[in-house]
């Protein structure tokens, strides 16, 4: 097991070079001078030289692409244009927006999901199952960002029940980063209840699409399970349904819906955008969607690499949890 | 029954996700019920004013955009300020106490006020004044632009603690409107706190220090900076211009981008302010709520369309006309932009200097037809670009207008939608300069040079003001004669004189002078638009009922 891990560690470094070369590649070639925005519109032709200098643009792409990379390992990576600070220090300052946001959707998504599957291949077409499957074909058909406004005029502005933005007034000592961990960690409830409310909104706007995905996944996988011999002889055995559903049955089907919320949690970061943006919540997609349309080269390398490794670190941990859930599969020993 | 009940509240619920849906929150004029209007009584809560961007740097020397220089606004005080008492954007004396100017026109002396503290409790003295402008001069950022020119680091004396002279290196009318933007750091604190650096004994210049701090004698203090969301202020209560019952003492300024997130806010009462970037819609619509005010000014702002005088077929005199006479400017004037006034030449028409002698134009589809065939490009097919932002709507809607105006008079139009970085990059030369461009600009600077030699100069080539490449001798020679005139009077007869000119060759659609909005609580008194930007959001001069 422990190889594995290694094994696929070191498989990530040459990964996430390509990616860093291939985006900073990319970025270069985008439309449009970055510095000159950057410099300020009224700025001399002399203003605009410095700060190429400064920011090494005036060297070959190569040399600038080795600086960078050694300067990821040193802390510097870069300088925004848009915020004029280290990228390092932009990112830091909005992962943990971001994560906390993803990994609570995520949360919502897994906790509605999973039993709204389980529940719509037990009632296979009765009202339950086709009022569960209008929910999720809605939910993957509607827009985040018009569900999140929704929810913010219903919610925050008709019944001013939550606020309106932002990730709360009273904030934890910092610690993790995520102000519920570091609320929890920290023993300050009135900062607990405040980033809860502060955060229910965006994160149930951003995890109905992904609840709704792997509610139709868990549904497919159960109804496979439901037409298996070992449930039929569970039944016969006069074993409680509760019990064959949520331990047999469920543990079965979930390998592949396992894979799915792997797949979803990456891509929620990147589509917390959206939602980010409506909820004035200070995150990284906000952060590398304003890099993109200011050609923010440093930032946009920078977001890429941290997505990828996220991307990476999930993959690993997905794959480690089969082996959990499937003594068959597990890795690094024979079966 | 079992399964009745659960089909009506299914009915029940999507009814009234509908219902919210439809609904927009007070359409019908009433508002929040549930919310007081207004979150700032007066005035331990903080006053909430909602901005567009982010905040990049609150250094005097760095700052370029309206949310920077509304920080700056409130955290520093600078020489000269618009006149607000008198609701004009004339510069009068802030920290200044007078000045007086050589016969010259090449040294400006400036006496500075005794009775005003930086927040650190240091006076503000003329080696401050000094500081500022040499720091601004030597790390050459942000606004540096507006005296690195015309004046030398070397050139600026101190002869006493009130006194400051600077000694220009030629006349520069602009000279006193242009100190509105140079704001005053305390040279003690920023010496105390230098880093490593690049200028010598003056390391850093402060730099790294006042990237998490202020240093300014203004009537706030930096509390704390969320750079990714939000900026707190707390007032400076020694402030030397005092204060009153009723103003504001704490300031939130926080980020909102989504304009249904920032209408919601203003009309929930969780905010007090908004800024002018919202659409003219989004206005309109809070017009319609009792608890809220929508103020409109006639800005300073210039909507226009430069046309590249080097680029065929506009670099044609007759072209440039016959598309200038073509455009429908009712349609973009009522439809587009929701009333606004119509341009009148290069400079809007409330700057002081405006020429009278320009009328605005009408358009003329047969004169225009007349144009072209007159033109050395007729009986050809003629066909122009059009560079605009694809993101934002009246500029799409420009973009279908002139598409279907210029198709009137036999000009085929090619749409290029683009971002800011991509207009300004195309910018730097005549080739890459699209035939047409859709520009909004604003006033740098208190004054009618910022729209004349900041735009027709050849020295303001390469930058996004001035993509019509104008290059005409007897303008420059006029722009030139304007800005080293001593006396007033000369000087505003030449400016206007080469308005005359400049008009004359069409190097531009000037379309209109945008109506300026803002929104905010009915409890928020004391808003006044001086048409400089960021200069109308100082939170001191506002009072809350």
């Amino acid at each position: 097991m422990q190889k594995y891990i290694l094994k696929r560690l070191l498989w990530m470094i040459p990964t996430l070079v390509g990616l860093s070369l291939l985006i900073f590649l990319l970025s270069r070639l985008m439309p449009g001078d970055s510095v000159r925005l950057a410099a300020g519109t009224d700025a001399t032709a002399e203003q605009i030289a410095a700060l190429e200098e400064k920011m090494g643009l005036n060297q070959p792409l190569y040399v600038q692409y080795f600086k960078y990379m050694f300067g990821l390992f040193r802390g510097d990576w870069g300088y925004s244009l848009r915020t004029q600070h280290n990228v390092f220090t932009d990112i830091r300052d909005t992962f943990a927006a971001t994560f906390e946001l993803s990994l609570c959707s995520m949360i919502l998504a897994v906790l509605i999901g999973v039993p709204l599957g389980v529940l719509a291949a037990v009632k296979n077409n009765k009202f339950a199952d086709h009022f569960i499957r209008i929910f999720s074909l809605s939910g993957i058909a509607l827009p985040r960002f018009w569900l999140a406004i929704l929810f913010q005029l219903m919610f925050s502005y008709v019944l001013a029940l939550f606020p309106v933005i932002g990730r709360g007034d009273i904030i934890p000592r910092t610690i993790t980063g995520l102000r519920i961990v570091d609320s929890l960690i920290t023993f300050n409830f009135p900062a607990l209840v405040d980033s809860i409310k502060h955060i229910i909104l965006p994160a149930i706007s951003l995890s109905i699409a992904s609840a709704a995905q792997i509610m139709r996944l868990t549904r497919t996988s159960m109804m496979e399970q439901l037409n298996k011999e070992y449930i039929t002889a569970a039944f016969s055995y006069g074993l409680p349904q509760n019990l064959i559903t949520n331990k047999y049955m469920l543990k079965n089907a979930f390998i592949s819906v396992l894979t799915t919320i792997g797949m979803q949690f990456g891509s929620l970061i990147g589509n917390a955008f959206l939602v980010e943006t409506v909820f004035g919540w200070p995150g990284m997609a906000q952060y590398s969607i304003s890099g993109l349309l200011y050609k923010d080269y440093n930032a946009i390398i920078g977001v890429t690499l941290v997505i990828g490794i996220l991307f990476a670190l999930i993959n690993l941990a997905v794959d480690l949890a089969y082996g959990l859930l499937d003594p068959q599969i597990r890795l690094g020993k024979e079966a | 029954m079992k399964s009745f009940k659960k089909k009506s509240f299914c009915m029940v619920l999507v009814l009234a996700l509908l219902l919210t849906a439809c609904g927009s929150g007070g359409t019908d004029g009433t508002d929040n019920p549930t919310s007081e209007a207004g979150s700032t009584g007066g005035n331990d809560k903080p006053f909430i004013y909602v901005m567009q961007q982010l905040i990049g740097s609150i250094d005097p020397a760095k700052s370029k955009d309206e949310t920077e220089i509304i920080a700056l606004v409130n955290l520093y005080d600078p020489l000269f300020y618009p006149d607000i008492a008198n609701q004009s954007m004339n510069p009068v004396e802030h920290i200044a106490e007078s000045y007086t100017v050589s016969d010259d026109g090449l040294d400006y002396t400036i006496k500075i006020r005794n009775d005003v503290k930086f927040q650190s409790g240091n006076p503000l003295t003329a080696k401050d004044v000094a500081y500022s402008m040499t720091r601004m001069l030597a790390i050459n950022e942000g606004n540096a632009w507006l005296w690195s020119s015309v004046l030398k680091a070397e050139n600026i004396s101190t002869p006493d603690d009130n006194t400051v002279i600077f000694k220009l290196n030629n006349a520069y009318a602009p000279f006193i409107s242009s100190l509105t933007q140079l704001f005053v750091v305390d040279s003690e604190t920023l010496k105390a706190n230098y880093k490593d650096g690049t200028f010598g004994e003056d390391k850093d210049f402060g730099q790294a220090y006042l990237e998490e701090n202020s240093a300014g004698s203004g009537p706030y203090k930096l509390t704390s900076w969320d750079k990714q969301s939000q900026i707190t202020f707390d007032a400076n209560e020694d402030y030397w211009k005092g204060w009153r019952d009723n103003q504001i003492k704490k300031v939130e300024m926080k980020y909102v981008v989504e304009e249904a997130t920032v209408k919601t806010l203003l009309v929930s009462g969780q905010a007090d302010m908004i800024n002018q970037w919202q659409s003219v819609a989004a206005y309109k619509e809070l017009e319609t709520h009792n608890t809220l005010t929508v103020q409109r000014d006639p800005s300073t702002k210039l909507q226009y369309f430069p046309m590249n005088t080097q680029k065929a077929p506009t670099d044609d005199i007759n072209i440039r006309k016959a598309i200038a006479l073509a455009i429908n400017y009712e349609d973009a004037l009522t439809n587009i932009l929701g009333g606004a006034e119509p341009a009148i030449g290069p400079v809007p028409v409330i700057v002081p200097g405006h020429s009278d002698n320009l009328q605005p134009v009408k358009t003329n589809i047969e004169e225009a037809k007349a144009l072209v065939t007159q033109s050395k490009y007729s009986g050809g097919d003629l066909k122009v670009t059009f560079m605009y932002l694809a993101d934002v709507t009246e500029q799409r809607q420009y973009s279908q207008l002139v598409t279907a105006n210029l198709k009137e008079i036999g000009i085929e139009v090619e749409l290029q939608p683009v971002t800011w970085a991509q207009i300004t990059d195309a910018a730097t030369s005549p080739e890459t300069t699209a035939n047409l461009t859709v520009i909004s600009d604003s006033l740098k600077y208190p004054h009618v040079d910022s729209h004349t030699y900041g735009i027709y100069h050849p020295s303001a080539q390469g930058s996004y003001r001035s993509m019509s490449w104008f290059d005409n001798a007897d303008v420059t020679a006029i722009l030139d004669s304007a800005r080293i005139a001593i006396d007033t009077d000369e000087q505003m007869k030449l400016y206007k004189e080469s308005q005359d000119l400049i008009a004359a060759e069409y190097p531009a659609i000037y379309l209109a002078n945008p109506t300026h909005h803002i929104a905010f609580n009915n409890s928020v008194k004391g808003y006044c638009y001086v048409g400089l930007m960021g200069y109308d959001i100082g939170f001191y001069y506002f009072t809350t009922e």
